[in-house]
């Protein structure tokens, strides 16, 4: 009786999981190779580049547009010409920089071309891509990449309607292929924002085709094209078949390791490797990292929760259940700075002096990072002193420096707190300290005030919006705040500009640090090119920031990326999301 | 009957438009302008915002252009956070999402909620109905919020993981329009319409129930019964008819509760429904979605409102001649 | 037994007030409602187990020593063991055992490592009294002891998948025999490597003895969620979390509700036709709406309350004011109703005329009659807020800095699918058998005083 009722259970639900075609099933043919990737959010807001900023717009943009240049997947570090000849050819000293478009570049097939046939790509579209950013009607949302950077190039502040025709002196054009761009100042760092997708390249065609509907009719150079996009629900993108000649990096370009881990193995071949991209909008990391368990996603960023489902907590390999399914896995060091932060021009915890200084020194010596790495990211943070993120120049060797003000150490953190005039605490009123809203920062919060009672200091709490938290820090109203600085690009430059004091709130410099020492250090940096001399100014800034601490820091979370065992050429990286292109699918152990 | 809804309709539009004031004039109360553009806008910027989404008109000037825009069910008004697409494109495919998880379950819950009521009020006072009520309680003293958790681990993942059944989805949602959709909304939407329906089950039944054991010991039943008539006859044509009128008053007024409760589901389960949306567009400052669905939401509990009052009428003489 | 004129006491109990002679006010128990209350145990029951939790709140709140913020908010242990004593397995053992050693190595790395290791505790347990030397040797055998663990595991696993490999592929039997063998050597250095570990463990922190070790244990009870602190602590904190919000969503609404439907009642017209129009108005729209809009109101406004300057959105004043807009309705619709009924009688009339206040009479002759009602409406008041917290704490829009059962729900949902039930069962345990009185306790009372209640 029971063996017929659990039938009956099973028919009905083989039945109910009967389900047949669904849109898109026709490209799923037999032989198509298929990327099943996830999104945590409910997806891009936009298509459009020129108004993409979150973590997802980027995701999908890059895939079907593409910038000047692309961050080298055999070495994120490095930067690689995208739709370029060769790399930009640096004159004057850096103010000025060459560029030789590549041949053959052609954008995707789209009715708004004449005849339905993408045509090749141009100077002139480079410029016009990065005069959208200039454009109020866009959002203005990417324009800090360029803003002030181009001579010429400026947004117009009157409300009237950008000229997209007007000559800029900066961008100077020699030919259809050849370009010059001349900056304001000779700043390294404008190679890297020409990695990112926000410079990538439109078609003028479409956005005077599309108008207000461009942001889902995208139509760039990229190896894939749009097949469909439901908002918050699906996105689904085809193998572009004018993709220009562009192949998988030769077995030279990788390191020993990754050879060996059979990176090199599809060298040569042409790209995209995949016939199609399928993107899953899971919000909840439950039913993400079931859906990988499954087998239904090809890769994972493995969220904390889950880490000791496949790895041993301690050692961080992987366990006998992962190691059983075949999974691949890469260790992904973020560039991240998570910090608590004080407001420099605040009454109570703001200052030069001694005695505030000794104040903010006690805090940092109350708080215990490690606590946090092991609470909260499964200890998967690595703790390091000053703003430098791991993997580049002027972090730490071994990520610790001796005698840098990091805690916990209670005792030390009460000396100094009598030092400040408040001993015990006595005296010291609540301190407001602002985070964003998140059940994971509710929690986090309960830590931190904790923690500082240890000492006697308390705290006052204010979990609010994002957005919130942010106006609260440009009007240089938050105190005591916290929230995760992630850099651009790799290069310190990006942690250390937000301690200059030009970019004060309602800059990046969001605790309005300002030491004229700092800066002058700061602006014979960043003409320099990377090298030891550059380092070791690097260091300086570093070290004249631990001594004031402005900022109590520093973790940068590693994330797990686990992929199944039939996803071949996988190298994640959070560096840039163009890498979809390499990957390809073993059918034999699918 | 027709004046009676006439007027029970010119009774409830004031009510309705009282409501679309009040709700514009508390959204209204923090500029949205200002929240929206949080970068540190200029001057010109917030100017230039507030031209662009219409808000530097009168108040008054909103307020009947807002009733216009229901009115004529036209929302071309563009959406602050997914800004290519407007109000009405936004809000149009959210609004079947949450059709298909409530009204199912709330036809799913009344049937089974009248089946129980009926069942424990026929045994009153036996093991039987002792022990239904004692379930329905004790379904009314757990948070939704618990039944919905245990729900996706028990409906989902341990289903998979014992037995390698995939009978419900974790999450998501594949509209309506696509082939195979039957089969498609027992995966996505059958979990949380049994979710709901364990949720409600304990109020209704025991409501249901009472409904029916007041009709028992009236003494149209006891004459019925004294004339011979079969316990069945009894049960369906006489008990059931009479209250139906309770029954579909109930039904009528949890409704809108449905809708509403439906938000976490919707939120939980990733249901791009009306109330997940709501939420999402709450959250990023998207002041014109905001505004379109908490009036539609609003319009839609009026509606049944007046339904209910007609249904009613309809029913019971007695009401519409009071 | 024949009839007897009305004039004469019936009954022989009643003898005692006839014996009495003077006339003496009805008592409380001698209403048929009240005593047919009483009769019911389960209502009795419910409403003893409510004024237990309104007591443990009211212990918690007030500044006795019973349960302390730092109770409830301080690590007791490391995260995420489980209750009732159970044994973890060999792995959440290892990571017990690294969270002890690591927090000694934070405090041998302070500047000054002895009073870093004087402060080093645990609740009751303790760091042993040794001097920091032998802290750094015992340390030093520690770390030791965890490589040549790892070193048992990884070869344990390893011989683990050979033999899944072996059952799956099929081999000869001696093959089987051999690969048995190892095996079972593997787990046997594995386990013992894992107890070696735990003694120098035990050397550093030994655990509680005595009446400490009582309370050590009651702190575990059921077990410790993310940061280590102890859960069923704050399931108990959180009784008063829960019934401060109750009570005082439950009060207000049944007094505006008491206040409005009195005023309805008996004042009629415009005053009627207003409160009436209000209820409809207001309860057309569910609570979740107007919670959603009034939490996002404020949340973006900087009001700050008048005398202790605390911002608004901090405080759980949204919450209030969004039960508050919807709870109130029931009670008014009631009083309303029974002032209409009563405001025809002719008493009524003649002493609203000499110049008795509504209020007074509201008080007397309304209220008594339906005060069940009104305790049923508080009752469900009180419920719909308990409920409602949880749903707003998970939205993100509730109560902060202190715990409470939603915040624990909200916390442990993720931890469902790892399979560990401790802290949302606490939490949902407690809450259950508070809602459950009080809806057991709103059953009786409705049997017991409603007349044309049939059970």
């Amino acid at each position: 009786m029971r063996a017929g009722f659990l039938f009956g259970v099973a028919a009905v639900a083989a039945m109910l999981t009967g389900r047949g075609a669904v849109a898109g099933e026709a490209d799923r043919s037999e032989g198509t190779v298929v990327l099943p990737l996830p999104m945590n959010t409910d997806g891009p807001r936009s298509l459009d580049p020129a108004r993409g900023s979150t973590t997802y717009d980027n995701m999908a943009c890059v895939q079907m547009y593409e910038p000047l240049l692309q961050v080298a997947y055999y070495d994120n570090q490095r930067f690689d010409p995208l739709l370029l000849a060769a790399l930009p050819e640096r004159l004057e000293d850096g103010k000025r920089y060459r560029f030789r478009l590549k041949e053959g570049v052609r954008f995707h097939d789209d009715p708004c071309f004449p005849g339905g046939r993408g045509r090749e790509v141009v100077t002139e579209d480079v410029f016009y891509s990065w005069k959208r950013l200039a454009d109020p009607a866009n959002g203005m949302k990417a324009w800090w990449l360029l803003d002030g950077a181009i001579v010429g190039l400026e947004s117009p502040s009157g409300g009237e309607a950008f000229d997209y025709d007007a000559p800029v002196e900066g961008l100077v054009r020699l030919s259809d292929r050849e370009f010059e761009v001349e900056l304001t100042r000779p700043v390294y760092r404008f190679l890297w924002v020409l990695t990112m997708f926000q410079t990538s390249i439109v078609a003028r065609e479409a956005v005077e085709h599309y108008g207000d509907e461009f942001g889902a009719h995208p139509v760039g150079t990229g190896p894939f094209v749009l097949d469909e996009w439901v908002p918050k629900q699906r996105l689904t993108l085809n193998r572009n078949p004018n993709y220009h000649e562009s192949y998988y990096p030769g077995p030279e370009k990788w390191s020993e390791e990754d050879r060996r881990a059979g990176l090199a193995a599809a060298a040569g071949e042409r790209l995209p490797i995949a016939d199609r991209i399928e993107f899953a909008m899971i919000i909840e990391e439950q039913p993400r990292f079931l859906e990988f368990r499954q087998g239904n996603l090809a890769y994972i960023e493995l969220p904390f929760t889950y880490f000791g489902e496949l790895f041993n907590t301690r050692t961080k390999t992987m366990n006998r259940e992962a190691r059983k399914a075949g999974y691949g896995y890469r260790a992904v060091p973020l560039l991240d700075m998570i910090f608590r932060a004080f407001n420099m021009e605040d009454p109570l915890v703001g200052g030069y002096t001694a005695e505030k200084r000794a104040l903010r020194q006690a805090i940092a010596y109350a708080i215990d990072l490690d606590e946090f790495n092991e609470t909260f990211y499964e200890g998967l943070c690595v703790q390091y002193d000053g703003p430098i993120p791991p993997g580049l120049d002027g972090h730490p060797e071994g990520h610790l420096l001796p005698g840098a003000p990091r805690g916990p150490d209670l005792q030390k953190a009460r000396k100094l707190l009598a030092e400040a005039g408040y001993p015990g605490g006595e005296g010291l009123p609540p301190i407001r300290y602002y985070t964003n809203s998140s059940s994971i920062n509710a929690q986090m919060t309960d830590l931190l005030r904790r923690q500082l009672g240890r000492i006697g200091v308390r705290i006052d709490t204010q979990l609010v919006d994002f957005s919130q938290l942010i106006e609260l820090t440009n009007k240089k109203q938050a105190p005591m705040f916290s929230f995760a600085w992630i850099t651009d690009y790799p290069d310190g430059e990006n942690n250390l500009a937000i301690f200059y004091s030009k970019n004060v709130s309602p800059g990046s410099n969001h605790w309005n640090y300002s030491r004229p020492e700092f800066d002058a250090l700061y602006e014979r940096a960043i003409v320099l090119e990377p090298g030891p001399e550059r380092t070791a100014l690097y260091e300086q800034m570093r070290d004249l920031v631990l001594g004031d601490t402005p900022v109590v820091g520093s973790l940068a979370r590693t994330r797990y990326y686990v992929w199944q065992p039939w996803l071949t050429n996988a190298r994640p990286t959070e560096r840039f999301w163009g890498w979809f292109k390499y990957l390809g699918v073993d059918g034999s152990e699918r | 009957m027709w004046s009676y809804v006439l007027r029970r309709i010119l009774y409830n539009v004031p009510i309705y438009l009282v409501i679309v004031l009040v709700v514009m004039a508390m959204l209204r109360i923090n500029d949205p302008v200002a929240a929206y553009l949080s970068k540190n806008p200029t001057a010109a910027e917030i100017h230039e915002t507030r031209a662009r989404f219409g808000l530097d008109r009168p108040f008054l000037a909103q307020y009947l252009s807002m009733l216009g825009s229901i009115a004529t069910l036209d929302f071309s008004a563009r959406s602050w956070y997914r800004e290519t697409e407007t109000v009405g494109q936004v809000v149009g495919p959210s609004i079947l999402p949450s059709v298909a998880v409530t009204l199912p379950a709330l036809a799913l819950s009344t049937f089974v909620s009248v089946v129980v009521g009926l069942v424990a009020a026929v045994n009153r006072g036996r093991a039987l109905d002792r022990g239904l009520m004692f379930l329905a309680v004790i379904g009314m003293s757990v948070s939704y919020l618990v039944f919905i958790i245990l729900g996706q681990y028990f409906g989902a993942f341990w289903l998979r993981e014992r037995f390698g059944l995939e009978l419900f989805a974790i999450r998501g949602y594949e509209g309506a329009g696509e082939a195979n959709w039957p089969a498609n909304w027992a995966y996505y939407c059958l979990l949380p319409v049994v979710i709901s329906v364990v949720v409600s089950i304990g109020y209704d039944t025991r409501f249901y129930r009472s409904v029916i054991v007041e009709q028992t010991t009236a003494d149209y039943i006891r004459t019925a019964r004294a004339k011979g008539c079969g316990q069945a006859r009894v049960m369906f044509r006489h008990l059931l008819r009479n209250a139906l009128i309770p029954i579909i008053t109930r039904v009528m007024i949890t409704l809108p509760f449905l809708i509403v409760g439906s938000l976490l589901l919707e939120v939980y389960f990733s249901i791009p429904g009306m109330g997940n949306t709501l939420l999402t567009h709450m959250i990023n400052k998207d002041f014109a979605v905001t505004q379109t669905i908490v009036a539609l939401l609003a319009a839609i509990f009026i509606l049944t409102n007046i339904l209910t009052d007609v249904l009613y009428a309809l029913v019971d003489p007695r009401v519409r001649l009071s | 037994m024949h009839p007897s004129p009305a004039s004469q006491p019936e009954q022989p109990s009643d003898l005692l007030t006839a014996r009495a002679g003077a006339h003496r006010p009805s008592g409380l128990f001698d209403k048929p409602g009240v005593r047919k209350f009483v009769r019911n145990r389960a209502g009795v029951v419910a409403l003893i187990v409510i004024a237990a939790f309104v007591l443990v709140a009211a212990l918690i709140a007030l500044p006795t020593r019973m349960l302390s913020m730092d109770d409830v908010q301080s690590r007791v242990a490391p995260s995420g063991l489980p209750g009732l004593g159970m044994a973890s397995g060999p792995a959440a053992r290892t990571e017990i055992a690294d969270f002890f050693v690591r927090e000694v190595e934070k405090a041998l790395r302070a500047s000054e490592p002895d009073a870093a290791l004087a402060d080093l505790r645990f609740a009751e347990r303790v760091i042993a009294p040794l001097p920091v030397g032998e802290v750094r040797g015992a340390v030093a055998d520690a770390r030791a002891a965890f490589a040549r663990l790892d070193a048992a595991l990884l070869a344990y696993e390893d011989a683990q998948i050979e033999a899944e490999e072996l059952a799956e592929g099929g081999g000869s039997a001696a093959d089987a025999e051999l690969l048995g063998e190892r095996l079972g050597a593997a787990r046997d250095r594995y386990r013992d490597s894992l107890r070696g570990l735990e003694a120098h463990v035990e050397r550093l922190f030994p655990r509680p003895e005595g009446w400490r070790r009582v309370v050590y244990g009651l702190r575990l009870f059921a077990g410790t969620d993310r940061q280590g602190r102890s859960i069923a602590f704050r399931a108990i904190y959180s009784v008063k979390t829960a019934v401060q919000i109750g009570m005082v969503t439950a009060v207000f609404s049944v007094f505006i509700g008491a206040v409005l439907g009195g005023a309805a009642g008996f004042f009629g017209g415009l005053v009627d036709h207003a409160v009436v129009w209000l209820y409809s108005t207001l309860s057309s729209i569910p609570y979740i709406i107007w919670l959603v809009v009034i939490a996002f109101v404020f949340r973006e406004s900087d009001w700050t309350v008048p005398i202790t300057g605390k911002p608004i959105a901090q405080t759980l004043i949204p919450v209030y004011l969004a039960f508050g807009v919807t709870l109130w309705v029931g009670t008014c619709r009631v009083i309303r109703g029974e002032a209409m009924k009563i405001k025809g009688l002719d008493y009524i009339q003649s002493a609203l005329a000499t110049g008795c206040s509504p209020a007074r009479i509201l008080g007397r002759h309304v209220l008594p009659n339906v005060l069940y009602l009104v305790f049923i409406n508080f009752s469900l008041a009180f419920v719909a807020a308990i409920k409602g917290e949880v749903i707003l704490s998970y939205l993100g829009l509730g109560v902060q800095g202190q715990p409470s059962w939603g915040i624990m729900i909200r916390d442990s949902k993720d931890d469902v699918v790892l399979g560990v039930f401790w802290e949302l069962g606490a939490a949902t345990l407690m809450m259950f058998v508070l809602v459950y009185a009080f809806n057991i306790l709103s059953d009786a009372l409705q049997d017991a005083f409603d007349p044309k209640h049939v059970g």
